[in-house]
C-alpha cells in the first residue's frame, strides 16, 4: 500500500482521525469487495499525485444561495463521509486544499452549475433547506485526473434534481456523491457517463426521513480500451421510503464495464419500496461486463426487487427492423440508441445523447456506421 | 385484535437424540500425526497419505474466509476431534447382520431403512427404489443393495472402501473438481476426511435406483468431514440423495464436507440434499456449522448436473453447490430452498462457470427468513470469452416472516462472452396479512396457513425433488417454521 | 331463530372511526342487503364480522347464533359458520386451489371432530361444485386466485361458500366487476346457499345483484351507521335517486331518531 504519512495533518473542518481511519479502511474487506473490478491501489496512487483545487465549485451564485469556505466557519457542518466504506473520500478530503459549503436557503431561479476541475476538488457540502427546490448540474467535461466528493443534505420537504454527465474519455476519475434525505425530501438523479481511461463513480443515497424518495437513472457507453465502474447504494432508513434506480450500459471493444447496485433496508424501515434495474448490452467479443445487484433487507414490511441482465441486441428486434427495409448496421444503431435513451433522462439529456451518438462509433463500429455527422457533436 | 396466542414453543428437533454406543474417538487437536492416524486407520495407500499431508500443509497456511454474511466466534480447530467411530465397527464396514443393533435402531428412528428386506416389503413394487449408504460420525456403517447395483455395473460404496477396490478411479477423480487447496474448509476436509460415498456409473448405464447417503453426527466435539465423489461416465445417469441430522447439543459442531461430481459426455447427475442438521435452540445456542464445498464438473459435451437443496437445519450454512460447464452444450441447474428461523444464519447459493459453447444454467433460489435469522443468497454467474451463446437465468425470491429477520441477495455476474445472455431477477415479499386473513377466514389456523403459503412459495424447487424427498421437505419446512408466526 | 345481532357497534381503523353505532339483527333464512355510498363503512362491517385483525372494536357487541364473537380468531369464526366472500380475493402463489380448498375443508371438519373426506370424495365434490359454477376443473390446479379473472375470483368465492357450508354468508361487493352471465351464476350459487335455510348479508353498492337475489330487508349505511331500513323497494328507490337524498334527509334528522335497523 501507499505511504499516507506524507499527507500531513487534516484541515480543521475534517475529523482529526480521518487519515487513520482511511488507512484502516483501505486494508479492510469492504474495500476489497467494493473495489473488485477497479484497482484501489492504482486509484489511490493517481489521487496522491494530483494537485489540489481550491477554487469554489460554483461560479454563478443565484439569489438564495451562499458559498462559504469550510475553514471560515466557526462550526463547520460535519462532512459525513462514511470512511469505512469510502476510504478514498477521507484521502481526497485530506488532500484537498479547501472545503466548501453551498447553502441553498431559497429556490434559485436558475440551475447551480458545479464545476469539477482537473485535480483534487475541494469537498463540497450542499445543504438544501426545508421546502426549497434546486436544480444542480455537473456537465463535467474536463479530462485528466479528477476527484471530487459532494455531500448533499436535503432537508425536510426539499426537492433536488441533480444531473451529471461525465463524458471526457481522457479522464482518470473518481468521485463520490453522498445524499442524505430528510422527511419527504425528493431527489431526482441523472448520472450519465462514458467510459474513460479510468472512471469510477460512487453514489450513495440515504433515505433517512419518512416518505423521502429517490429516482435515479443513468446511461453509460464504454468503448475500446475504456473503463467504467459505478457503485450505487440506496439505503432506506426512514419509514415509507421509495426508490427507483435504472441504469443501462452499452459496452464494446476490449472494455470493462462494471456496476454494483445495493439496496439496503434498515430494521424498522417499514413500507420501503425499492426497485433497481441494470441492463447491459455487450457489442463485442472482448467486452467485459460485471454486474452485481444486491439486496440487504432487515425488515419484512417491504417491497423490493432488482434485476440485471447482460445480453446482446435482440435478434428478433433486429430482424423486425430489417424486414421493414433497414440495413443491418442501421437497425443495430437504432436499437443501441433506443436501449440507451430509455435511461437518458434529465436536464443534460440532449447533450448526453449527442455525445453518445458520436461515441457509438468507437464502441461498435458496425452500429455506428450510419452516424449523422451533424448531431455527433458533444 | 383477535390474534390467538401463537408463541407456542417450537416443536422439538425430532432427530436430536443421542445414540449410546461405545466409540473410539481421537482426542481433540489437529496436527500431522492426526492426519497420518486417519490415513493409517483406513489402511490407505501412500499416495493418498501424501495427498492428505499436502492438503494439511496448505490448510495450515490458510485463513478462514470472512466474506460471507455470517457472524460467529472464531473456531478453535484444536478443540475438535477429527475421528470418531463406533468401536463395533473396528475393521471397517461389515455385513448388515453384524452391525450393532443400537446403530440400526438409530437409523430406524430417523426413518432410514437399512434392511433391504424391509424396504422391499414397504413398497408395493417389486423393484427397490432407493439404495442407502449410512455414515455414522466418521465411518460408513452399511450400504444397501450393493449386489443389485453391481449387476447393473454401478459402484456404490464407502469411499474408504473404493480406495482399495477401485484405486484407479479414486486416484483419477479425487480432488479433480475441488482441488485439495480450493478453500480453507475444503483443504481441511482433504486432510482429515473420514468417509463418505463413492459412486461410479459406467458408460451408457442408467442407475436402476436412487442412491442415497444418510449422514449422522453423534459424538460430541466431533467434526464430520465426509467426502463424496460421484462419476457418471459417458451417457450414464444417476440420481443421488443426501440427508443429514445430528443430536441436540449446546456446543457448535463443525461439518465440513466436500462433494465432487464428474459428468462425462451426455451424462447426467441429479444431486438432491435435504439438510436438517441440528439448527441450535430457540436462543441460538448450539447447532451445526455446515461449511461445505460442493462442485460438479460437466466435463463432457451435452452433460448435465443438477443440484437441488432444501436447507432447513444448521446454525450456520456456508455452501455454494456449483457447476463448471466445460463441455459444449452442457447444462447446470441449481434449485434451492433455504429456510432460517430463530438465530440461524445461511449464506448459500451457487456458482455457474460457463466455459463451453452453448452452455446453459438455471438458478432458482427461494429464501425464507423468520425469527431473528439472516438468510443470504450469494451467487456467481461467469461466462468466459469461449462460452459463445451461453445462457443463464436466475430467479431469487425471498420471503420474510417477522420484522427482525434479514434477507439478502448478492449475485455476481461476470460476463466476458459477447454472445451470452444472462438474466437475473430478485424479489422480496412477506406473507401478506391479506393472504393470512383469507386462509383464516376459510377456517385454516395461522400456522397451517403460513406453512401452506411457504410451501407454495417453494413449489418450483420441490418439483425438482424425487417424490419421497418432496414430501419430507414439505414436512420439514412446517416443523422448522414452528413458532415463527405470532 | 336469531342468527346475527349487532348492537351499537363502534369500530375504528388506524385511529379513524369508521362504524359509529351500527345495529342490525337478522334471522336465519333471511337475506339482508346493506347498501351505501363509498366510504360509508360497508367493507368494514364485513371485515369486522370475519374478525380481521386490522379493525378495532371500541364499543358495542356482535352475537352470532347466540354466542359472542368478540375475542374469537378469524378461523374460529369461520368454524362457527361465518363466511366472508372478499371483494378482492388475494392471490396465494404456488398453493393450488385444490390444496387450499382441502385444507379449509379439513380444518372445518376437524373443528367439529369429524374425519376429513377422502381425497377421492373431496375431488368429486369440488368438481361438481366447480361445474355448477361454470368453472373449468383446470382452475383447481392453478394457484389460489393466481391469474384468475375478476369473474373467476368471484365464482371461486361462491364455490368456497357452497363447499364450506357456513350459516351466514357475508358477501362484500361480490357483484362488482361481473358481467351479466357471471352475475347470474354467482346469484344462483347464493340462492342455493339461501335455499338451505342460511342467512345472507349482501353488501353492495348497486341494486343489480338484488334483481337476482331478492332481499327480505334493505339497509342503508351512511357514515358508519344504518340510516334507513326497508323492504326490497328501498333498493329501487336508491337506484333511482342515488344516495344524496338520504344525506339531505338526515341533516334535519336529530341523532336520537336515527334508525337502528330492523328488529323483528
Amino acid at each position: 500500500m501507499i505511504d499516507l504519512d506524507t499527507l500531513g495533518n487534516p484541515p480543521n473542518w475534517l475529523a482529526a482521525d480521518t487519515i487513520e481511519r482511511s488507512r484502516a479502511a483501505l486494508e479492510g474487506g469492504l474495500a476489497r469487495e467494493t473495489w473488485k473490478y477497479s484497482s484501489l491501489t492504482k486509484t489511490l496512487r493517481m489521487l496522491i499525485g494530483a494537485p489540489g483545487v481550491s477554487r469554489a465549485p460554483l461560479a454563478d451564485v443565484p439569489e438564495g444561495v451562499s458559498v462559504t469556505r469550510l475553514s471560515a466557519l466557526a462550526t463547520p457542518p460535519a462532512l459525513t463521509l462514511d470512511i469505512e466504506r469510502y476510504p478514498l473520500a477521507g484521502i481526497t478530503a485530506s488532500l484537498a486544499a479547501e472545503g466548501w459549503l453551498i447553502d441553498v436557503k431559497g429556490s434559485p431561479d436558475r440551475p447551480l452549475v458545479l464545476d469539477c476541475e482537473t485535480g483534487i476538488n475541494a469537498p463540497t457540502i450542499l445543504r438544501v433547506h426545508r421546502g426549497c427546490r434546486v436544480d444542480i448540474r455537473e456537465p463535467g467535461a474536463r479530462g485528466g485526473v479528477r476527484a471530487s466528493v459532494r455531500v448533499l443534505q436535503a432537508d425536510a420537504g426539499s426537492t433536488v434534481c441533480w444531473a451529471q454527465a461525465e463524458l471526457a474519455d481522457d479522464a482518470e476519475q473518481w468521485w463520490l456523491l453522498k445524499a442524505q434525505l430528510k422527511d419527504n425530501a425528493s431527489l431526482e438523479l441523472h448520472q450519465h457517463a462514458a467510459g474513460a481511461r479510468f472512471r469510477r463513480l460512487d453514489t450513495h443515497v440515504t433515505l433517512q426521513g419518512t416518505g423521502s424518495n429517490c429516482l435515479a437513472t443513468g446511461a453509460g457507453i464504454v468503448g475500446p480500451g475504456e473503463h467504467l465502474d459505478r457503485q450505487q447504494v440506496v439505503e432506506h432508513a426512514g419509514r415509507n421510503t421509495f426508490s427507483r434506480t435504472k441504469l443501462h450500459n452499452l459496452a464494446g471493444g476490449r472494455s470493462r464495464c462494471s456496476f454494483n447496485g445495493r439496496i439496503h433496508i434498515h430494521p424498522g424501515a417499514s413500507g420501503a419500496d425499492a426497485d433497481l434495474s441494470n441492463k447491459n448490452l455487450a457489442l463485442d467479443i472482448e467486452a467485459e461486463i460485471n454486474t452485481k445487484p444486491e439486496l440487504e433487507i432487515y425488515t419484512d414490511d417491504v417491497r423490493c426487487a432488482h434485476g440485471a441482465t447482460v445480453g446482446q441486441i435482440d435478434p428478433n428486434a433486429l430482424f423486425y427492423l430489417q424486414s421493414r427495409g433497414l440495413p443491418e448496421h442501421r437497425a443495430r444503431r437504432i436499437l443501441c440508441i433506443g436501449f440507451l435513451t430509455e435511461c437518458i433522462r434529465g436536464p443534460l439529456a440532449d447533450k448526453v445523447l449527442n455525445a453518445f451518438l458520436a461515441r457509438l462509433d468507437g464502441a461498435a463500429p458496425s452500429a455506428a456506421a450510419e452516424l449523422p455527422g451533424g448531431s455527433a457533436q458533444s | 385484535m383477535s390474534e390467538s396466542p401463537l408463541d407456542i414453543i417450537g416443536q422439538e428437533y425430532s432427530a436430536g437424540f443421542v445414540t449410546d454406543v461405545e466409540s473410539e474417538t481421537l482426542p481433540p487437536g489437529l496436527d500431522e500425526s492426526v492426519v497420518r492416524f486417519i490415513s493409517e486407520k483406513k489402511r490407505e495407500p501412500g499416495w493418498l497419505t501424501d495427498w492428505r499431508l499436502s492438503a494439511f500443509a496448505g490448510w495450515a497456511r490458510m485463513t478462514p474466509p470472512e466474506w460471507a454474511h455470517v457472524n460467529f466466534p472464531p473456531i478453535d480447530f484444536d478443540a475438535i476431534s477429527y475421528y470418531s467411530a463406533p468401536k463395533s465397527l473396528e475393521g471397517g464396514p461389515q455385513s448388515l447382520d453384524e452391525v450393532d443393533p443400537e446403530l440400526l435402531r438409530t437409523y430406524e428412528k430417523l426413518g432410514i431403512p437399512l434392511h433391504e428386506q424391509e424396504m422391499l416389503a414397504g413398497v408395493s413394487r417389486a423393484e427397490p427404489r432407493v439404495a442407502v449408504d449410512a455414515v455414522f460420525d466418521s465411518v460408513s456403517i452399511a450400504t444397501t443393495f450393493k449386489d443389485k447395483l453391481r449387476e447393473a455395473g454401478v459402484i456404490f460404496c464407502p469411499i474408504s472402501e473404493a480406495v482399495h477396490t477401485h484405486p484407479e478411479l479414486v486416484k483419477r477423480y479425487l480432488g479433480s473438481v475441488v482441488p485439495r487447496g480450493d478453500n480453507f474448509y475444503a483443504a481441511l476436509n482433504s486432510a482429515v476426511f473420514s468417509d463418505g460415498s463413492f459412486v461410479y456409473v459406467p458408460k451408457g448405464v442408467r442407475c436402476p435406483m436412487e442412491l442415497s447417503t444418510y449422514f449422522r453426527i453423534n459424538e460430541q466435539n466431533t467434526g464430520q468431514f465426509e467426502r463424496t465423489l460421484i462419476v457418471a461416465d459417458e451417457g450414464a445417469y444417476v440420481s443421488y440423495l443426501e440427508g443429514c441430522t445430528a443430536p441436540m447439543r449446546d456446543d457448535n459442531q463443525l461439518h465440513a464436507a466436500v462433494v465432487e461430481l464428474v459428468a462425462l459426455d451426455d451424462a447426467e447427475i441429479k444431486y438432491s440434499t435435504v439438510q436438517n442438521w441440528y439448527p441450535g435452540d430457540a436462543d441460538g445456542k448450539g447447532g451445526i456449522y455446515n461449511f461445505v464445498t460442493k462442485r460438479g464438473a460437466c466435463r463432457g459435451a451435452h452433460s448435465k448436473i443438477s443440484w437441488t437443496q432444501v436447507e432447513t437445519g444448521s446454525a450456520i450454512t456456508w455452501k455454494y453447490p456449483s457447476v463448471v460447464l466445460r463441455g459444449d452444450h452442457s447444462v447446470g441447474e441449481f434449485y434451492s430452498v433455504a429456510l432460517t428461523n430463530n438465530f440461524q444464519q445461511a449464506d448459500t447459493g451457487t456458482k455457474m462457470i460457463h466455459l463451453g459453447r452453448g452452455t446453459k444454467s438455471t438458478i432458482i433460489s427461494k429464501g425464507i427468513s423468520a425469527g431473528r435469522s439472516q438468510n443470504s443468497y450469494r451467487g456467481l454467474v461467469r461466462t468466459s470469452p469461449a462460452a459463445g451463446d451461453a445462457r443463464n437465468y436466475t430467479q431469487c425470491d425471498s420471503l420474510l416472516i417477522g420484522e427482525r429477520c434479514g434477507a439478502h441477495t448478492f449475485p455476481y455476474i461476470e460476463n466476458k462472452s459477447a454472445s451470452a445472455v444472462v438474466e437475473h431477477e430478485a424479489t422480496t415479499s412477506k406473507v401478506s396479512e391479506d393472504q393470512l386473513f383469507l386462509c383464516r377466514q376459510r377456517g385454516i389456523d395461522p400456522e397451517k396457513a403460513v406453512s401452506m403459503i411457504v410451501n407454495g412459495f417453494c413449489k418450483d424447487v420441490f418439483r425438482q425433488l424425487p417424490m419421497e424427498f418432496a414430501v419430507e421437505a414439505g414436512k420439514l419446512l412446517e416443523v422448522s417454521l414452528e413458532g415463527a408466526v405470532g | 331463530m336469531r342468527l346475527l345481532d349487532i348492537d351499537d357497534l363502534h369500530v375504528r381503523v388506524d385511529d379513524k372511526p369508521i362504524l359509529n353505532g351500527l345495529s342490525l339483527s337478522m334471522n336465519a333464512g333471511e337475506v339482508h342487503a346493506i347498501m351505501g355510498p363509498n366510504g360509508s363503512g360497508k367493507s368494514t362491517l364485513a371485515n369486522v364480522l370475519a374478525g380481521h385483525p386490522g379493525y378495532e372494536i371500541i364499543g358495542g357487541s356482535i352475537r352470532f347464533a347466540g354466542a359472542d364473537l368478540d375475542g374469537l380468531a378469524p378461523e374460529e369464526r369461520a368454524h362457527a359458520g361465518v363466511f366472508m366472500a372478499f371483494q378482492h380475493p388475494v392471490e396465494i402463489p404456488g398453493v393450488t386451489n385444490m390444496e387450499f380448498l382441502k385444507a379449509a375443508n379439513d380444518s372445518r371438519l376437524a373443528a367439529r371432530n369429524l374425519e376429513p373426506l377422502s381425497a377421492l370424495e373431496f375431488m368429486k365434490k369440488v368438481r361438481n361444485l366447480a361445474q355448477s359454477l361454470d368453472l373449468d376443473s383446470e382452475f383447481l390446479k392453478r394457484g389460489v386466485n393466481e391469474g384468475f379473472s375478476g369473474g373467476e375470483r368471484k365464482r371461486n368465492e361462491i364455490l368456497q361458500l357452497l363447499l364450506l357450508e357456513p350459516k351466514l354468508a357475508v358477501l362484500d361487493e361480490t357483484d362488482s366487476g361481473l358481467d351479466i352471465d357471471a352475475l347470474r351464476t354467482v346469484a344462483d350459487g347464493v340462492n342455493r346457499f339461501h335455499a338451505d335455510g342460511n342467512g345472507v348479508l349482501l353488501i353492495t353498492h348497486y341494486q343489480r345483484l338484488l334483481n337476482h337475489v331478492v332481499p327480505d330487508h334493505v339497509h342503508v349505511l351512511a357514515d358508519g351507521r344504518i340510516v334507513e331500513s326497508g323492504d326490497g323497494s328501498l333498493a329501487h328507490a336508491l337506484e333511482e335517486r342515488g344516495y344524496a337524498w338520504l344525506r339531505e334527509d338526515r341533516e334535519d334528522t336529530p341523532p336520537a331518531r336515527r334508525s337502528s335497523g330492523m328488529r323483528n
